[in-house]
């Protein structure tokens, strides 16, 4: 078993569409999957810019977000158990977080002594 | 990631609480700022929404939701959205409301916001769809794509509609405060016809029915109840509780697994809600009570209500003799 990381990149916008009662659906949905054994942790980003370090001449840059291009903002990310890629993909496609943003899946790399 | 004695969300919290801070928020800032209200709503439903699903359920919901709307509302007004003078009044109108605890007394005064809230949507100078718009959207906290659905609208009409009642509102200067003794019936009228509206948009018969219309009856059902608790009670009050109760029990009986509509001969009574018939029962004696006193006439007919299988089946004592078409 090896572990994988999925980074949920939210889009604002496709959220703000949707009504109370879908957003309760969709938090009711998440805690679902959360709960389901293979999720070994997770937690939430706080939604503000955070952050950026950078090499400025002999120093550093520390500057606020965005870090990418993109609208979307990471929200938060879960840890999971899974065979291979190909498992953990399967295993994420129950987050209800299509549509509302992308995941990113990312194994946690484990040295073998 | 099992937690065991985690909260668990109610049915429709969310939808129920942005209705609820709505009308709370436009209490503390007043009418001429509902947009503030509803976005520091929307804003706390976005972020639960975006970190319960790491977090977990907090363990008093309500009051984090009310508590983050409350300090979006805030910083709203520091930052300047509200582009007059008035900013330092409104974060004072704020400011005085500091516990967030939704203890029985704060339950009442929601109530009473709520309360306002559908007296406002109801004024005379609003049009009666616009007024049925507006509350679902205020109080009930249905979207603009979902009271399209209801009434088969287009979403830009709905918009549209809305836009222009908060416009109306805002420069009619209409206000939360209860209208004045002389107008109290007549209003109440008008809200008893907007709760009617209300009940029969999401009642409306139609194939491949939508979860949605059944929470609409529901909804109209929670605020006929609302008005029916309060000081305005009057038995037209209880006779439409009555009614929209009885109704709403046949609800789950009246689509097949299919979708397609069950006449009412063929239903399957099993399925019939019997705590809303329960419900329908103790509105209806109420109702009938009041009528028999001097001045409480119901002017809302009592009879589709005679014609309820459900009363039939009580005076006769036996579901099988009921033989209704209504």
């Amino acid at each position: 078993m090896s572990q994988y990381v999925l980074l949920l990149h939210s889009d604002g916008e496709a959220w703000k569409k949707l009504s109370p009662e879908e957003m309760q659906q969709k938090v009711e949905k998440y805690l679902a999957w959360r709960n389901k054994p293979f999720v070994v942790a997770g937690a939430g980003l706080v939604r503000d810019t955070g952050r950026v370090i950078r090499a400025k001449g002999d120093g550093v840059s520390v500057t606020e977000g965005p870090f990418s291009e993109s609208a979307e903002v990471m929200g938060g990310f879960y840890t999971i158990e899974a065979a291979d890629y190909d498992e953990a993909v399967k295993l994420s496609l129950d987050i209800p977080h299509i549509g509302l943003g992308t995941i990113e899946i990312r194994q946690v790399m484990v040295y073998n002594a | 990631m099992q937690e065991s004695g985690s909260p668990v969300l109610l049915e429709h919290l969310f939808r129920r609480e942005s209705g609820r801070i709505v009308a709370w928020l436009a209490g503390l800032l007043g009418s001429a700022h509902l947009q503030l209200a509803e976005d520091a709503a929307q804003e706390a439903m976005l972020r639960a929404a975006q970190s319960w699903p790491f977090e977990g359920i907090p363990q008093n919901p309500e009051a984090w939701l009310f508590r983050t709307a409350h300090n979006y509302a805030i910083s709203s007004v520091r930052r300047g959205v509200v582009f007059n003078s008035k900013a330092e009044a409104l974060v004072v109108a704020l400011e005085t409301w500091v516990q967030p605890v939704l203890d029985l007394g704060a339950e009442q005064s929601l109530r009473d916001d709520e309360l306002r809230m559908v007296f406002m949507c109801c004024h005379p100078k609003l049009a009666p769809d616009a007024q049925v718009a507006l509350s679902l959207k205020l109080v009930g906290g249905f979207s603009t794509e979902e009271i399209a659905r209801i009434f088969f609208s287009e979403p830009s009409t709905i918009a549209q509609r809305l836009v222009r009642a908060k416009r109306l509102i805002r420069e009619q200067n209409l206000t939360l405060a209860m209208p004045s003794k002389a107008h109290l019936e007549q209003r109440l009228n008008s809200v008893l016809k907007v709760i009617y509206l209300m009940f029969s948009g999401g009642y409306a018969a139609h194939s491949g029915e939508d979860l949605i219309r059944c929470d609409v009856c529901l909804e109209a059902l929670r605020l006929g109840r609302l008005v029916a608790a309060s000081s305005m009670s009057a038995p037209r009050v209880d006779a439409l509780v009555a009614l929209m109760a009885l109704q709403a029990a046949r609800l789950p009986a009246r689509t097949d697994t299919t979708g397609d509509l069950v006449l009412l001969e063929e239903q399957d009574r099993k399925l019939w809600d019997e705590d809303l018939i329960a419900l329908g029962f103790s509105y209806f004696d109420r109702s009938i009570a009041g009528t028999r006193s001097p001045n409480g006439m119901s002017r809302l007919p009592l009879h589709p209500l005679m014609q309820a299988p459900q009363i039939q089946r009580r005076s006769i004592g036996h579901p099988s003799l009921s033989t209704t078409t209504s």
